[in-house]
């Protein structure tokens, strides 16, 4: 038997997704069960040119011209999504120990295409003419070091990189940080744009893209047969994690606790998953353990679920050998489509959403479900459950798994 | 005021959001929160829209000064834009 003193509260959440700015804009359009996936000017020239895009997030509003021109997109929505959760947590830079508030941000691909035009200059012969900002904007970790900069952090600050799984990794890592006493406060998350052709040309030429190019809505289709793959998103998922004493002594409003966080390796390809799921199910395993609970105390999943053949496959197989009959299921990439470094946390975010409402959104495109998956999804609308506890998982290439639980408060 | 001070003027207000109330002959790059990158950068763009070389210019300068090395610049580039000797 665990004590809860080994908990982490969860005090922020700040979200910039397809579906909106904010997270009660991405909350609502989760509920909808209406994909946001259409084709993308963005995509023009690419091999697949359907993504689930980010419209304005008023990121010059919020952030002011000067760190605009300074930034790439995904730091700007890193920032706007860090900015909403510090204020959802009602945390004043003012008021903290600077030096025990840490942040933790998972990227993935980063900035492939801010690289383009210099890589031109180059093979022009015009070295000169590379920006001397091209680095310090596209580096991984420069989300991480403005939202420092910008709010005052000066504890632990790091990127995470573990491909689609860093948003949930890195909200496992900062979970760390506070619970070895490290930090008080920890902003912990994910982001990602990339929604850039030379992107979804190369998911396209690994055949990890859906080519329902002619039905972007219909394109993701996470447990379902027909499925193809995934669909780009783009956005960030930010978490506030802080010390229970801390946040008691501040009076602040707990959302969750954080109990629990398991990862692993497949150790077997470098993008298909192991097709049993042994690392996704080594990671389930593992977080339950941490959070000391038994697989019946689990009442909802929100799955990775990308929609690829493999991913849903091994997923299902790993749930059922854990759960024998699993949970509810969700996978709302089906409506904002895969994020990849962000996608871990935005799930993160929306399964304390889920805690918090008593309510598990849909899953889209479920019309025909694929036996071979045999899971309770949640599909059409959005379903009631009264969970106390619930899991999020999130699986990246090569093969590396981070799972979160999440209970109520 | 010279075409190198519009030049320069115009890349702050344009490419690095700077209030035109806030550019005066007399301000330094540090007075509008720029730093060696930011004349790194400023220096790439002038280079790449108008082929000119903008040196020696450090985040203490004031626009005028700057304004005054660009000018320099266009002078030396000037004869090879020119037309050629006649023979």
């Amino acid at each position: 038997m665990r004590g809860r003193e080994r908990d982490v509260a969860v005090t922020g959440l700040g979200l910039v997704t397809p579906c909106g700015t904010g997270t009660a804009a991405t909350w609502r359009g989760l509920c909808s069960g209406v994909p946001t996936a259409v084709a993308d000017e963005r995509l023009s020239g690419a091999l697949v040119d359907i993504c689930c895009p980010v419209g304005e997030f008023g990121a010059v509003e919020a952030l002011g011209h000067r760190v605009v021109l300074r930034t790439d997109r995904f730091t700007q929505m890193a920032l706007v999504a860090a900015r909403e959760a510090l204020a959802d947590a009602a945390l004043s830079p003012a008021e903290w120990d600077p030096s025990r508030v840490g942040v933790v941000i998972g990227v993935s691909t980063g900035s492939t295409e801010s690289w383009a035009p210099h890589f031109a200059s180059l093979a022009a012969g015009r070295p000169e003419d590379v920006s001397p900002f091209l680095l310090p904007r596209t580096v991984p970790n420069m989300a991480a070091a403005e939202i420092a900069i910008r709010f005052g952090a000066q504890g632990p600050g790091f990127a995470v990189s573990t491909a689609c799984a860093a948003g949930a990794t890195a909200i496992g890592v900062a979970r760390d940080l506070v619970r070895s006493g490290t930090c008080d406060v920890v902003v912990a998350g994910g982001s990602e744009a990339p929604a850039v052709p030379i992107v979804a040309t190369c998911f396209a030429q690994m055949g990890a893209l859906s080519r329902r190019t002619d039905d972007p809505a219909g394109a993701c289709r996470p447990f379902a047969a027909g499925r193809d793959g995934f669909v780009l998103g783009e956005g960030a998922g930010m978490l506030i994690l802080e010390r229970p004493e801390h946040a008691t002594a501040r009076g602040a409003t707990l959302h969750a606790r954080l109990t629990g966080y398991g990862a692993s390796s497949d150790a077997h390809h470098i993008t298909a998953p192991h097709p049993q799921g042994r690392g996704a199910e080594a990671a389930i395993r593992a977080a339950l353990a941490d959070a000391g609970l038994a697989p019946r105390d689990i009442g909802h999943v929100n799955a990775h679920g990308t929609g690829t053949v493999l991913n849903d496959l091994a997923e299902a197989r790993a749930l059922r050998r854990v759960f024998g009959t699993p949970p509810p299921v969700t996978a709302v990439k089906s409506i904002v489509g895969h994020a990849l470094g962000g996608a871990g946390a935005i799930e993160a975010a929306c399964t304390v959403l889920s805690l918090r409402h008593g309510l598990v959104p849909p899953t889209a495109n479920h019309d025909e479900p694929d036996p071979d998956c045999d899971l309770d999804v949640v599909t059409a609308a959005p379903r009631p459950v009264r969970a106390t506890s619930a899991l999020s998982n999130a699986f990246g290439f090569g093969g590396q798994n981070a799972v979160l639980v999440f209970e109520t408060p | 005021m010279t075409d190198a001070y519009a030049l320069l003027t115009g890349f702050l207000r344009d490419r690095f959001a700077v209030p035109a109330a806030e550019l005066t002959e007399d301000t330094t790059f540090t007075d509008l929160g720029m730093d060696s990158l930011d004349l790194g950068e400023m220096a790439v763009l002038v280079r790449k829209a108008h082929g000119l070389a903008l040196e020696d210019v450090r985040a203490g300068s004031t626009l005028r000064e700057a304004a005054d090395r660009l000018d320099a610049a266009r002078r030396a580039a000037a004869p090879a834009a020119g037309p050629g000797p006649v023979a």
